[in-house]
């Protein structure tokens, strides 16, 4: 049977994938060699999936084993996309994986310490750090002739409404659009940062104000997909002429992938008729995916059903430098969603935005 | 009475209360639930001696079902698959019968769901048109209202009436066609979920199942996917029942009448939706009458438009049997409202100006009504949607108008309407937006300046004014193409050596383009005229060189690559040629 093997990735803006292998928790013991995983890591960017009768093998950017460290993880991933912000792009970083897979701990490091100093710290608050340490380099390069701006705000997506995390006061908030400034979230906290140590404490704030929930099969999973957003803003003074140039960061900890019956990463799930009172309401996405298929251009189909999706836009095939970490676990149990993860994952390496340039001008060449 | 009472509280429970639970624990009254539905099993296993074995084995039917739905809603799927089966087999012998037939279905309807949880489309595909051949049978058999599965555990003297008891049984079907809907969606069968979908919306209406601005929005979704199949009569009449249901949701006030500000925006926001669509309707009626109508350079056919009128002429007559095969929403009252809402517009192809001047001012409306509530302040995106479709609603147009004076002026306005959207989008945040308005204002100058030639053609000498018009639109549309070009650059200003499969085309039609317009560029100064023909050239080259090193580019461009081609040989012969007469003179 064929393999969905990945031609090597281009290039340039595409979406890049990691996937990251957590080791299973201390307490799970591994009768002899391999039999309790699902998978196993053949190189720096295959994996092969255990599954029947054929395993399956994956292609991506970059797949870390169990062993590796936090601050490789960080060298591979994030470091090019915090000095690309620097140049003024924007820039997206994604954890995607099932609740336990290990996205808060590859994003922002142990759960139990507020101590960003830990060597195991995540994605974050490494690029906090490496953030701040281009900016200061930054400014002793210029002399004086530059300055910078940073601010920051946290966000969190849960059931499709908007909260600020540095605001736990404030209530539903909503997404606009500005011609010069694009997508922002319309009365978010905007809070200055110039340093690392007050990213942290920003991040530590909201990161507590967040909405978690425990069921009988997961202990503790969060429901809501959290984003910090970092904006920074550099100015330069070159003689009279004044030059300014912003980018964004996203950093994105997603809700854990199992519970994301609404959005499009669901495979082939049916959606449920909903409550009583107003079932069916979802009809409108199954039309809308019938719609999508056509391949005429004037048709209006509203792909704007996810607030995540809209806030991140430019990120998915837009502007931008993305990347996409997929967090698995490496247990037999978990082989349901592992294998929905990395066939997530290698859907979103294909992930390209559907405007295209309008271009109907076949028939005048006379 | 106590088993009644406990599973009362239990159904409760799991339906009312779990919707207050606290995030923290979502499921806290769902697992409640289910305790007391164990209890119910137990009680009713002891009660094993007594009753009737018939009536003991539905109402264990009933607990199974409640249960296998209980643990799939709390995302343990296999123990729910394990009751959902039991509750089947102990009603397989029964399913045709009144009290079975309704808590057969809707078993069924759950199975399909938790097999889609697993991905296995195709095991949920049997359950479920199983269900919906079970209706059918049942409705044919017997057709009375039969039991609502609820039932099994009331008094007699709280059971529902028929008129209940019919409904309850009909939303449930309906759930059934809504689930075959999506499987058909998910397997690729694209027509058979349409009509689904159709039929589902249809059966809303009929049993008064829905919440009216839901319902006109997936309407008005549903013309849509007929536009795509060219279907207007269908595609109109998804959207006249759209418009009528949503008038009449905004009419009457809803049942909590504190109605916040953000409801009311979120109404207005819907109408815009629904304008949208109708945009798009009538877009692509004149686009479709256009392609119909087009000679081989893109100019109307007049004898194809005689041909078609004749045609259509013809088919008058038999115009009404075809509406009577569509699909209708609505019983009578509503069908009058649908019937008065697509008399505004035409579902038939427009042949000659007026016809298709009719539908541009309905389409038109439509987008100063979108408009209203997609304010660029807020909504940039859908602002400039809304504005690209009323330029494309121009360019149509155009088509149909003969004089060439006016139909200037029409992509006049579409430059008046454009340009200022243009220049304040930042292309960091809105690249794609960016490039689609660039490349559409290149290439209305573009038209622009051939619409003017032609003007210009028909006098018996080129004046100084037309001259100098035709030039600076020239120069416009380069403008336009090279700052699309130059959107492709990477950050260090470099043009990329091989384009994405995306802007392949655009990019090559760009160049191309170019090349056309320094080869039109007026000038008696002829020095100036070889520097044109020098760039010109330099265009076309780049085409052929490109194709020649991406083979696989060639697919994209035919028609312009052999142009090109032919260019690149003739263009340095003429050069050569006002080089040598340029020699003469000095």
């Amino acid at each position: 049977s064929a393999l969905p093997l990945n031609s090597p990735s281009v290039e340039g803006d595409a979406i890049k994938v990691y996937v990251r292998v957590r080791p299973p928790s201390e307490g799970t013991v591994l009768t002899d060699g391999d039999q309790g995983l699902c998978l196993s890591v053949l190189s720096s960017n295959t994996i092969r999936l255990h599954s029947k009768p054929e395993p399956k093998i994956f292609t991506f950017d970059y797949v870390a084993n169990m062993e590796t460290t936090q601050e490789s993880v960080f060298s591979s991933v994030a470091k090019n996309i915090v000095e690309s912000c620097m140049n003024g792009y924007n820039g997206t970083i994604f954890a995607y994986g099932q609740t336990g897979s290990g996205k808060t701990f590859t994003m922002m490091g142990p759960s139990d310490s507020d101590n960003f100093t830990h060597s195991l710290r995540g994605v974050i608050p490494r690029s906090f750090e490496y953030l701040f340490f281009l900016i200061e380099r930054e400014k002793e390069k210029a002399g004086g002739g530059k300055s910078f701006l940073c601010k920051c705000s946290f966000i969190e997506i849960y059931n499709e409404q908007i909260f600020d995390l540095l605001d736990s006061a404030s209530a539903g908030l909503f997404l606009r659009e500005h011609i010069k400034k694009g997508v922002f979230v319309d009365g978010a906290v905007e809070q200055v940062l110039s340093s690392a140590a007050e990213a942290y404490q920003v991040l530590t704030m909201g990161w507590r104000n967040r909405r978690v929930a425990s069921t009988s099969m997961n202990r503790e999973s969060s429901r809501s997909h959290a984003v910090f957003i970092i904006t920074v803003e550099s100015m330069e003074k070159n003689n009279e002429i004044v030059n300014i140039r912003s980018s964004l960061l996203n950093l994105v900890d997603l809700a854990g992938s199992e519970r994301q019956k609404d959005t499009h990463t669901e495979g082939l799930r049916l959606k449920e008729a909903g409550n009583i009172n107003r079932s069916l309401s979802c009809l409108g996405q199954v039309i809308t995916a019938l719609v999508d298929v056509g391949n005429g251009k004037q048709r209006h189909v509203c792909y704007r059903d996810s607030k995540l999706t809209f806030l991140l836009r430019d990120s998915l095939g837009g502007n931008a430098k993305t990347c996409i970490i997929a967090n698995v676990h490496p247990g037999s149990r978990c082989f349901g969603e592992t294998l929905s993860t990395l066939n997530f994952a290698q859907r979103a390496k294909l992930i390209k935005n559907k405007a295209v340039v309008n271009e109907d001008t076949q028939g005048n060449v006379s | 009475a106590a088993v009644c009472e406990k599973f009362r509280t239990a159904w409760t429970l799991s339906a009312v209360e779990s919707r207050k639970d606290p995030e923290t624990e979502p499921y806290r009254s769902k697992y409640s639930a289910r305790a007391l539905l164990q209890e119910v099993k137990q009680l009713l296993s002891a009660a094993e001696e007594g009753g009737e074995a018939r009536v003991l084995a539905v109402r264990r039917a009933v607990l199974e079902y409640e249960l296998g739905v209980n643990h799939t809603h709390t995302e343990e799927l296999s123990a729910g698959e394990e009751h959902l089966q039991r509750c089947t087999q102990l009603l397989e012998p029964h399913r045709l019968s009144p009290d079975c037939v309704s808590l057969y279905i809707q078993a069924q309807n759950n199975l399909g769901i938790l097999w889609s949880e697993r991905d296995e489309i195709e095991t949920a595909q049997t359950y479920l048109e199983s269900a919906e051949a079970l209706y059918n049978q049942y409705m044919k058999e017997d057709g009375n209202p039969p039991l609502d599965p609820s039932e099994h555990f009331m008094a007699e003297e709280e059971k529902l009436t028929d008129q209940e008891r019919s409904k309850r049984f009909e939303k449930a079907y309906t759930h059934t066609l809504y689930y075959l809907a999506q499987v058909y969606q998910h397997l690729g069968m694209i027509e058979k979920s349409a009509q689904y979908c159709h039929t589902t919306l249809k059966r809303q209406l009929e049993y008064c199942g829905y919440c009216p601005v839901d319902w006109a929005l997936n309407a008005a979704t549903l013309s849509q996917y007929y536009l795509s199949k060219q279907c207007f009569m269908e595609s109109r009449h998804c959207l006249a029942a759209a418009s009528v249901i949503f008038s009449q949701a905004g009419q009457v006030p809803s049942a909590e009448d504190n109605e916040t500000e953000q409801d009311q925006e979120a109404l207005r926001q819907k109408k815009a939706k629904i304008a949208r669509y109708w945009i798009k309707y009538c877009l692509n009626l004149l686009q479709s009458a256009r392609k119909l109508l087009e000679d081989n350079i893109g100019e109307l056919d007049p004898d194809r438009q005689l041909e078609l009128k004749a045609q259509r002429e013809k088919e008058e007559d038999e115009k009404e049997k075809g509406r009577k095969k569509a699909v209708l929403f609505g019983t009578s009252d509503i069908c009058d409202s649908v019937l008065a809402m697509e008399e505004k517009v035409s579902s038939v192809y427009p042949l000659d100006f007026q016809e298709a001047r009719e539908i541009f001012l309905v389409g038109q409306n439509y987008v100063q009504e979108a408009k209203e509530f997609f304010q660029v302040d807020g909504y940039v995106t859908d602002h400039i949607e809304i504005v690209q479709d009323h330029s494309a609603l121009f360019k149509v147009l155009a088509f149909f108008e003969e004089d060439y004076e006016r139909r200037c002026k029409m992509h006049k306005r579409r430059v008046d309407m454009l340009e200022p959207l243009y220049a304040g989008l930042n292309p960091q945040f809105y690249l794609l937006i960016s490039r689609q308005l660039q490349f559409e204002l290149a290439d209305t100058y573009y038209e622009m300046m051939d619409l003017k030639v032609a003007i210009g053609n028909r006098l018996e000498e080129l004046d100084s004014h037309t001259i100098k018009k035709i030039n600076s639109l020239a120069q416009l549309a380069i403008k336009y193409y090279e700052l699309f070009l130059d959107s492709l650059r990477n950050p260090d200003k470099v043009f990329p050596k091989v384009l994405q499969e995306d802007v392949l085309r655009p990019a090559m039609v760009a160049k191309f383009h170019i090349a056309r317009l320094y080869g039109k560029l007026i000038t008696s100064d002829s020095k100036k005229q070889l520097e044109n023909m020098q760039t010109s050239l330099e265009y076309y080259t780049f085409l052929v060189d490109y194709c020649e090193k991406h083979p696989d580019a060639v697919h994209a461009i035919e028609t312009e690559l052999e142009l090109s081609k032919e260019m690149v040989g003739l263009l340095p012969t003429r050069m050569e040629r006002l080089r040598a007469k340029l020699c003469l003179f000095i």
